[in-house]
């Protein structure tokens, strides 16, 4: 088990090194500064090399990179080159929205594909589990933000049921209920392919479980039909559900760029897609670095986690 | 010589295989509705300039944001341009995007997968942890990234999308070659003295062409999808060019007016990711024993 934990540690140092280089020279070889797109900077070359030297930009590559490094090890991500303050500052105050909009969508998701996963699996190959599939099938297949698009004309322009854009009604104190009026379009969104993902994913996993040999034998022996589904086929099937859950934690951080741009939701996204736009490379640095560590942390728990799902599973 | 004709009854095999595979296809309704659907778009695509009823560049002051009619089925948008005839040249950047940068995914993706699964060791390490890397960015995160880096054009998102999603296809047919490596039939080729490439192209590719081709289906809708989500966020093809996506853009400010206007264009971006992926998993299905 420690010459696992070991062997992945290290693997997760090389891709998370390998992420902030390939992240760091590709920003930085790229035609194009940060303040191109500042038109008063653009004309003074003086302010630009000043600016520069201010922001320690005109060293070489190679030091710049091993700065950012060191400060980020002391857990500091670098100033914003275009707000001019810290970035974990701008994202600690984009991360609530976000989070409420992507942790609400993950929950709604689960809740809805784990027992239709389940059901559509156990019932293989009848028409309940057609239409699931049918269902899935349209799911994944639906540009988010068109389906974001369909939603905001039914239910907030013609039915006028629902507020088609933000995260609370702008000059009434905020209230529970109308947090909850704006979050139902958005998380319908999301939830909507994430939902179809997992169902696919745990029918999949339970239907392999189905045709092991040692479902066989506990019917064989003469065991209840409710005793093989709960102890025996659902308790191997956490494994997918396991699996799915760790792979899109990450993406509760940054999984709902489109989705934020269409309903103008004041999280991660917009800016995210603003900072890579005006080359504003620590704070994309940042994001990029944050959710690789993230994933790769995920998946060790996820390795771990097997391990306690599945005895027979050994971590050497 | 012997080992000629056994050659030949592999080949003759094969040819027998593609037509049983046909069969199981053949039986599901659905797999043949989503490759009729399939034709058809490439049809749309390769015969646009017939089937468009107007110019779809041709501005018409007089009539913006028209609803459908008998003359523009599916109504004009902000600038009196024909929806119908911009939705049908729109397919062509939607299909070219899914055909070539799905050709640039298969490419890398089995160049490097062989790579790692025929010689293992080193190069496999390499390999694996650079696919690691790509793994683990957000991918329309990067692909943003990596598309503001280069002017507006449709080749670089092309370039792009390629270049980014290979690494599930470089995962699959490396494992396929580390299960098939260790196969009597390959051993046996080894002994008789064939060379890395022989046994590479003539023996372990084909025989991974089922999960090659089906991979291949899968990654058309990914690429198509990422297309227009890009396109949609302003970092797509540039403007007077029609793509389902940047007509979505267009449609995001008129849609209390106009909901024919993104209807329709999203309605196609749909119709085409769903054929393919129903398609992809026909092709699964009927390979997959």
């Amino acid at each position: 088990m420690r010459s696992f934990l070991t062997k992945r540690m290290i693997q997760t140092l090389v891709v998370l090194v390998g992420v902030s280089l390939i992240t760091f020279f590709m920003m930085n070889l790229a035609p194009g500064d940060p303040f191109m797109m500042d038109p008063e900077m653009r004309m003074n070359p003086e302010a630009v090399a000043r600016w520069k030297e201010l922001r320690q930009l005109d060293r070489p590559l190679h030091e710049q990179y091993y700065s950012w490094l060191v400060n980020l090890l002391k857990g500091d991500f670098g100033i914003s080159l275009i707000h001019n303050r810290p970035v974990l500052e701008l994202i600690t105050e984009r991360l609530p929205a976000t989070l409420l909009l992507t942790g609400t969508s993950l929950l709604v998701a689960l809740l809805f594909a784990v027992p239709l996963g389940i059901l559509s699996a156990v019932k293989q190959g009848t028409f309940l589990d057609k239409w699931i599939s049918f269902f899935t099938l349209c799911g994944v297949s639906l540009p988010n933000f068109w389906l974001g698009m369909l939603l905001i004309l039914l239910f907030a322009y013609h039915l006028n049921w629902l507020p088609a854009s933000s995260l609370r009604t702008v000059g009434v104190a905020a209230s529970f209920y109308d947090y909850i009026k704006h979050l139902i379009l958005p998380v319908v969104v999301l939830s909507t392919g994430s939902a179809a993902y997992y169902i696919r994913y745990i029918r999949a996993g339970i239907l392999e479980v189905i045709g092991q040999d040692y479902i066989l034998t506990a019917r064989a022996k003469g065991l209840k039909e409710s005793t093989v589904l709960f102890r025996h086929i659902l308790r191997n099937s956490m494994i997918p559900v396991v699996t799915v859950v760790s792979l899109s934690l990450p993406f509760l951080f940054t999984g709902a760029m489109v989705t934020e741009y269409v309903f103008s939701w004041p999280g991660m996204g917009r800016w995210i897609i603003m900072a890579t736009l005006s080359r504003d490379y620590p704070s994309v640095l940042a994001v990029n670095v944050i959710v690789a560590a993230l994933v790769v942390l995920c998946n060790l728990g996820a390795d771990l986690l097997y391990a306690y799902f599945d005895p027979r599973i050994k971590y050497r | 010589m012997p080992i000629l004709t056994r050659e030949s009854n592999i080949d003759e095999k094969r040819g027998s295989n593609l037509f049983f595979y046909w069969r199981k296809f053949r039986k599901n309704p659905l797999s043949c509705a989503s490759l009729v659907i399939v034709l058809l778009l490439y049809c749309m695509a390769a015969f646009a300039p017939w089937l468009a009823s107007y110019d779809p560049h041709k501005t018409d002051t007089q009539n913006w944001l028209n609803p459908p009619d008998g003359q523009n089925w599916f109504g004009t948008d902000r600038l009196g341009r024909d929806i119908f005839s911009r939705v049908v040249y729109g397919s062509r950047v939607s299909l070219t995007v899914g055909f070539i940068s799905t050709a640039l995914v298969i490419l890398i993706g089995t160049m490097l997968g062989s790579l790692a699964g025929y010689y293992g060791g080193f190069w496999d390490t390499l390999i694996m942890r650079f696919t690691d890397v790509i793994m683990v960015f957000p991918t329309l995160f990067l692909i943003i990234t990596l598309v503001s880096l280069f002017e507006p054009g449709l080749i670089y998102i092309i370039l792009v999308i390629g270049f980014v999603g290979w690494t599930s296809v470089a995962r699959l047919v490396r494992a396929e070659f580390i299960s098939l490596r260790e196969r009597e039939f390959i051993q046996a080729v080894r002994v008789l003295g064939a060379s890395d490439s022989r046994i590479i192209f003539r023996h372990l590719l084909p025989n991974a062409m089922g999960t090659i081709i089906v991979a291949a289906t899968l990654s058309v809708p990914a690429a198509i999808l990422a297309e227009a989500g890009l396109s949609f966020l302003g970092f797509g093809v540039p403007a007077p060019i029609p793509s389902w996506g940047n007509m979505l853009r267009e449609a995001q400010g008129y849609m209390r007016q106009a909901w024919w206007y993104a209807a329709f264009p999203g309605f196609f971006i749909f119709l085409t990711v769903m054929a393919f992926n129903l398609l992809g998993e026909g092709l699964r299905d009927a390979m997959d024993p």
